[in-house]
Order: C-alpha cells, then structure tokens, then sequence
C-alpha cells in the first residue's frame, strides 16, 4: 500500500471546501466564546454570592466534561425547547459555550492581573462600577491574555471534528465520506491530519509572534 | 432522580468502561510523557528531533483526526487494531505528547545548582536524574498532570465514535431505544462531572502528600 | 612529591567570553589556598574547572596526577569515559555559595545521599558518618529539618558536613559565605579555621574576607581578568604586593595600610 498522490490530489479541492466550514465554525465559534467567556467572567465576579458560586460552578461543570457529549446534549435538547438550529450552528453554539468557560478563567487571570491600585484610583474619580469596570480595568486586562485566548482558538480548531458527529460536513467528516466512497482512507484521512498540523503549527508561530510584540508594547 | 433509576445501571456499564479506558491510556501517557519529555532533553540530536516530531504531531492535529488515522488507515499498512486498542492507543499517545511538554518544562525549571550539587557529590547521571531531579519535578508536574487528566478523560469519550460501548456510546444506543434525550445525557454528564471531581480530588491528596514529605 | 593540582596553560571561555586567560598553578597536598579578586576575574571558574562540572577549552587540568577529561586507553591518550571521570571527580568536593541542597531530603539525608549511592556504604555506616558530620558543624538536632526549615547558616553547615563526608582529598569553597547574614559569617569562617588548621586535606577556598585569608591560609593567590597577577604567602600579598593591581584590590577592600 503506497501514498496515491494523484488520488491525494484530487480530493484536494473538496477537502479545501470543507476546510471552510471548519474555519467558519471555528470563528464563530470563537466569538461566541470570547463574548460568553466575558460575561462568565463577570457574572463570577459579581458581588451577588448566589451569582458568583452559580458561574463558578457552571463554568466547573463545562470544563469537566466531554465536548462531544455537550454538543449531544445540545442537539438534541434545544428542538425539544423550540430552538430550531442546524446542525452547523449547534455545533458553534456548544463549541462557543464549551471554550466560553476557559476563555472566562483566562478574562479572570487578567481581571487578577490589574493592581488595587487602579480599582482605588477609580473609586477615587467616583467612577460607577460599570464605568470602572468597562473603561478602566477590562481595556487594561485583555492585552495581557490575547495570547492564551489564542491558544484556545488553536485548541477550539482542533476540536470542530467533533461536529461531524451530528453530521456536520466539516474536514474530517468529508475526509471519511471520501474514504468510505473510494475504499482508500489512507489519502483523505492523512491529508485532513496534515491540514490540521500545517494550520496550527502556523498558528502557533504566529500566536508567539504575538507574545513577543504584547511584551515589547507592555514594555514601552 | 427518576432518570438516574431508569437508566443509571446500563449507564454504569459504560461509565465502567470510559474508567477503565482512561486509566490504561493514562498509564501509557504516563510513559509516553516521561520518555517524550526526557527524550526531548537528550545530548543526542536525533533523539530530541524524533521526540520534538511525536509531541508536536500528536499536539498539532486533533484527536479525532487521529483516532480515525490510527484505527482507518493502519489497516491499509497491515496494521490492523481493534477499535479498543486503536483507542486506548491514540489517547495515551495524546495525552503523552501534552505531558512530554510538562515533564521538558518542570525539569528545565530544576536550577542548575542541583546537577552542580549531585555531580560535585559525584553522583552518576541516572542517579541525578532519578534522585535529585524528578522528585523535584514531580512536584511541579502534579497540578497540570491533574488538569491532562481530566482532558483524557473527556476525550475518551470520542471512542464511542469508533463503536466502543463507553459511557457516551451507551447513552447513544439508550436515546435511540428511548428517545429520552435530555435526562439521559443529563446524567452523563452528570457521571463524568463527578468522575471528574474524584480526579482532581485524587490530585490534590497526592500534592499535598507530596508537599508535606518535603516541604519547600 | 607530586602537586594534587596541577593546572598549566588553561584557557576557559563561555562564548564570546573569555573567562580563564592561560592559568598556571600548582598546589602540593595539604595547602590551604584562598582565592582573591574582583568579581568576574575567574575565580569560580577555576572552581568549577576543579570540580570538573565544566572542562577547559585548553590547558592541561590534573588531580592527583590525573587529567579527568582525558585517559590512557592502549598507549595512547582518549577522551575519557564517565568511569574515568567519575574516579577523578570523587577525589574533590565543593560547597557552592548557594549551598544547593536537596530541597525534597532532610538535612540528614541530604549528607547520606551520596554516601549510600556513590560510595555505597551499609545503611547503618553511612547513618552512622552523616549524623557524626553533622555534630561536627553543630546540627546534631537539626538531622531531620528539611532544608526550608534550617537557616542560611544552618544550610551551609549541611552542606559542608555533605562535602566532607565523602572524604575528598580536595575542598573546594566558592564564596560560601556571601550568601549568608554578616552575623552567620563568622561561625562558618571559625569552622573552615579548624578544618584548614588540621592541615589533612587540601583546600582552595574562594573569598571576599581577606583578614580570614590573611589569618588561616598558607597561601593567597589573587586573580584580575581571568589571570593569576600574585601568588604567594599571604603575608607578602597583603602587606608587600609586588604589584599594582594586587595593592589596589588589597587597599580597596582593607583600607590603606590596614
């Protein structure tokens, strides 16, 4: 059994297709996360005890469970509630919910990050909490955290296979149709494995070009 | 409650079987990352090339991805693995391959007056190394051991999608008989959450044991 | 008698940086040298080049007769094999300025490592040497506080009674007390006093406090960028230098005509 590369090369296009619908599913995805992620992030520091544990324990519950089983659950569960998704947006709606509760603890390390100081510095002005908190501490806590939100939109890329499981057309999935259709998996499934390396390794580089100007500018 | 009396004992079944998955991939990942993470600090070149290529392969793609690979496409170079070994497997492999970067950074954080130490004590490399510098490390390596722990187990529930009848595949064939969605996933979820909790729980003892056998 | 030193031409750089500029030294068995210089002149260099953690890029570097980086394999010289410096290495032993103990051993265990390990002692004789060690500094009671728990002064001691309880034939001392409080300083000089005076063991102790290496040394030899400028008894260098750079270190730290 050799590598096929004329077979490999034309499966090529429709694995370029489906490589959009995994990007667009990342992306959205992602916005919903950094979006949601905020909110958690907020709603865990709340000064309402009953609001604050709730988060923090929703947002332990998220983490601590199965992606695939949350996307199940989703699924399956919102049609009964009358919310009537694809299986596309159910899939960014389970991958936003799911990284929303990393994404809120990394918001949280850099709420952690800003000194007293600048929390008293407001009180001082007199400026309400939602004013502090909107233009004073959130544009001084994200800089810092871009790069490990980043990581999770890596780690979030990684994991859209997972859609295929409710039958979304996303890279793998087409990858196994291919295979299955032809009788050779070796070509389809090994090319998705190379796209998802290339496209995170490339990522990864360029996240860490990203450290390295955030520390340059923090520097400044 | 009703729930988890009508579907909790096949549910146990499966449960059983995610347990038993994920501790014989966390013994390999065990392995994995001890030798990846050392072989990526190994005098020799070709070592620490072939260890950077199996961390970063198993990092760089997902984990689907490669528990189709292994159990699709290594029957077609006469390697044929069943779906349980194909699965425990990859997710040894995988996990393996995030531990080798924890082992790598907990020994480079060892300080260097250590090796100094042990060698002016005339202590042979092996002897530094199992002596002196892993029980420090280890230390160090516990809380995100910990947190790769529970990332094995959440992904060993992609084993169901390559028909082992874990916890996840279970309540697949469940819904399909039922039709009861909600509760059942419900208390899957529930199941791993609370998995999860004896994990972390299970970690934090062996921290502290760890700690208070040698403080600082 | 042969010297159990014995460094000719060596030449030690890291990078760009040459540290070590062509050393030559000899010490016979027995002599209390101390080390003087500026900071950066290459005295721990020197140190770490005997205690072999580094080698040198040039020179030739012996203990006992014995160059540890290289040996005599069918008439001919090789690069020696981890045996061989193994049986080098094990005639030296160095306390290092930030003691380096063993963070996850008790003091007591910390000494007995290497002598369960390395020299592979019985339990009971090797539990038997430590705890004498560690009487001998002053920490009978301290056997089994972990290193966190002990002071500076205390984890010197450990760490002294650990070098010594491997019986070398060298000592090597690398500024051990300028990570210490000033009022820790004096017990560890007062102990490195009695351990030279009974003259059994060679010692090359690196410092900053001159009237100690005035006092109990039978030898000073002062460094400045990467050379040995003076070498002699300490009597000559500190009140009749021969040169300028040795009367300008010597004043800055005494004080003129101290």
């Amino acid at each position: 059994m050799i590598f096929d590369w004329q077979f490999a090369w034309d499966t090529l296009p429709k694995l370029m297709a489906a490589l959009k619908v995994t990007v667009a599913a990342t992306v959205l995805g992602m916005a919903v996360a950094l979006a949601l992620g905020l909110a958690l992030a907020l709603a865990r520091r709340s000064r309402l005890q009953w609001l604050s544990w709730s988060t923090a324990g929703f947002i332990e519950f998220v983490r601590s469970t199965p992606l695939l089983v949350q996307i199940y659950f989703l699924f399956y569960i919102l049609p009964g509630l009358g919310i009537e998704l694809s299986a596309f947006a159910t899939g960014v709606v389970a991958l936003g919910l799911h990284y929303a509760a990393y994404c809120s603890e990394v918001y949280r390390a850099g709420f952690d990050g800003i000194p007293r100081g600048q929390w008293e510095a407001a009180s001082a002005l007199n400026l309400s909490r939602y004013h502090t908190i909107g233009r004073i501490i959130i544009p001084q806590a994200i800089p810092p955290v871009v790069p490990a939100l980043g990581n999770y939109l890596v780690a979030m890329f990684k994991d859209t296979p997972m859609l295929s499981a409710i039958t979304v057309l996303e890279l793998l999935q087409t990858g196994k149709v291919v295979g299955a259709e032809t009788f050779r998996y070796l070509e389809p499934l090994t090319l998705v494995g190379a796209l998802f390396l290339v496209l995170s390794l490339i990522s990864a580089a360029g996240i860490r070009g990203l450290e390295r100007r955030l520390q340059k500018w923090v520097a400044q | 409650m009703n729930a988890i009396n009508n579907f909790g004992p096949p549910l146990l079944g499966g449960l059983a079987v995610t347990i038993g998955i994920t501790l014989a991939a966390a013994v390999l990942a065990v392995v994995a990352a001890l030798g990846g993470g050392l072989a990526r600090l190994s005098y020799y070149r070709v070592v620490r090339w072939t260890a950077a290529v199996y961390v970063e392969v198993f990092r760089g793609t997902s984990t689907l991805v490669q528990l189709f690979w292994f159990y699709f496409v290594l029957p077609f170079f006469g390697i044929n693995l069943s779906a349980l070994a194909a699965g425990i497997l990859v997710l040894g492999l995988n996990t393996g391959a995030y531990g080798a970067e924890v082992v790598r950074g907990a020994i480079v954080a060892v300080p260097r007056g250590q090796y100094d130490a042990a060698a002016a004590l005339n202590m042979s490399r092996l002897q530094t190394l199992y002596r002196i510098v892993l029980p420090q490390a280890a230390l160090a390596m516990l809380p995100p051991a910990g947190n790769l722990m529970i990332e094995l187990l959440k992904n060993s529930a992609l084993v169901s999608l390559i028909t082992i009848t874990e916890l996840t595949f279970t309540a697949q064939l469940l819904r399909s008989e039922t039709l009861r969605s909600a509760e059942i996933f419900a208390v899957v979820l529930l199941f791993y959450f609370l998995v999860a909790l004896c994990i972390t729980g299970a970690f934090r003892l062996a921290e502290g044991k760890l700690k208070k056998s040698a403080p600082g | 008698m042969n010297p159990i030193i014995r460094l000719r031409g060596v030449h030690k750089a890291y990078g760009e940086l040459a540290v070590l500029r062509g050393i030559d030294l000899e010490v016979p068995a027995g002599q209390t040298v101390s080390v003087i210089g500026p900071s950066g002149s290459g005295k721990s260099t020197l140190l770490r080049l005997l205690m072999t953690l580094d080698r040198p890029d040039q020179g030739v570097l012996e203990i006992d007769g014995e160059s540890p980086w290289t040996m005599e394999k069918n008439g001919s010289q090789q690069p020696a094999d981890e045996r061989h410096l193994r049986q080098v290495r094990g005639k030296v032993g160095m306390v290092f300025q930030h003691f380096n103990l063993f963070p996850h051993m008790s003091a007591l265990h910390n000494v007995m490592e290497a002598l369960l390990r390395v020299l592979r002692l019985p339990r009971t004789e090797a539990e038997a040497r430590a705890r004498e060690r560690l009487s001998a500094v002053g920490l009978a009671d301290k056997a089994d506080a972990y290193p966190a728990h002990l002071s500076g002064g205390q984890k010197q001691r450990v760490a002294i009674a650990r070098a010594l309880a491997m019986q070398p034939k060298v000592m090597l001392f690398d500024e051990i007390t300028s990570a210490l409080d000033p009022e820790l300083v004096g017990g560890i000089l007062a102990l490195l006093h009695e351990m030279s005076s009974k003259r059994t063991m060679t010692m090359v102790i690196v410092t900053h406090h001159m009237r100690f290496a005035e006092s109990c040394s039978d030898r000073v030899v002062f460094f400045d960028e990467g050379v040995i400028v003076e070498d002699g008894a300490p009597k000559a260098i500190f009140h009749e230098p021969r040169h300028e750079r040795t009367r300008r270190f010597v004043d800055a730290i005494l004080g003129p005509e101290a």
